[in-house]
């Protein structure tokens, strides 16, 4: 939806410099959820979002298909 | 034939050494982050009320911040819907390179957002929860002749045992 509407509101800029602008507007809505998460997230929050383990390891291994 | 499959706790290759990973899933420093770590984290099967408002108390703030996000982002898209009401031409009077390059950084900026979601969509999916755990019980047998027993219990297992009180080894004399 952000994306659809974000788009038509770029290419449909009147002039370049307003193409430029909101462009830049646009960045401004899409980064919302990081500058909340900035400013109003405890630190306590931050810290354990930071730290949370990586999700399983995967990794390409051979497995063996030798017929008997 | 290589596939692919989950590092398993004490895998390893044939010669000892350890499996080198090829993907590894973190999940991204955001406002959805917090809230899914803020829900997990109080999961619980103890209902009883005094946790219940602890976990609020713990979670609505996020949930609060996440909500708020989705307002001013819907109010922004739907303002931008009606700046945009108007506007039916093909004949666009701005400089078409500039446009290519304001638009293509929009659409990188969006591919990226996308793929942070993939990828805690990947995290969640991956990630080791109490319920997928299995307990691994070593003890001896009663039947003489089978000597040390190793086991491992169905998933779930660890949750269930811990619910109920009980040792993983109980099963054993």
């Amino acid at each position: 939806m952000l994306f659809y509407t974000g788009s038509r509101y770029v290419g449909y800029s009147g002039t370049n410099s307003d193409l430029l602008l909101n462009s830049v507007a646009m960045l401004f809505v899409t980064q919302i959820d990081d500058l909340l998460y900035s400013a109003f997230t405890p630190a306590s929050a931050r810290g354990s979002s930071r730290s949370s383990l990586p999700s399983n390891l995967r990794s390409k291994q051979r497995t063996s298909t030798s017929s008997l | 034939m290589g596939v692919w499959r989950e590092i398993q706790p004490f895998d390893q290759n044939a010669d000892g050494t350890a499996i080198a990973a090829a993907a590894q899933y973190r999940l991204p420093l955001s406002v959805y982050t917090v809230v899914l770590l803020a829900c997990w984290g109080h999961e619980s099967d103890d209902f009883s009320p005094s946790l219940i408002l602890t976990s609020l108390a713990t979670v609505l703030p996020h949930v609060t911040l996440l909500v708020f996000n989705y307002i001013v982002q819907i109010g922004f898209i739907i303002f931008l819907h009606g700046e945009l009401a108007g506007i039916e031409t093909c004949d666009l009077p701005t400089d078409p390179n500039l446009r290519f390059c304001a638009l293509a950084t929009f659409v990188a900026f969006m591919l990226t957002e996308f793929w942070e979601n993939v990828e805690m969509v990947q995290w969640t999916r991956h990630i080791k929860l109490e319920s997928s755990h299995t307990i691994l019980s070593i003890g001896v047998s009663e039947d003489a002749q089978a000597g040390v027993v190793v086991r491992l219990s169905q998933k779930g297992a660890g949750r269930r045992a811990s619910r109920l009180g009980k040792k993983p080894c109980s099963g054993f004399s």
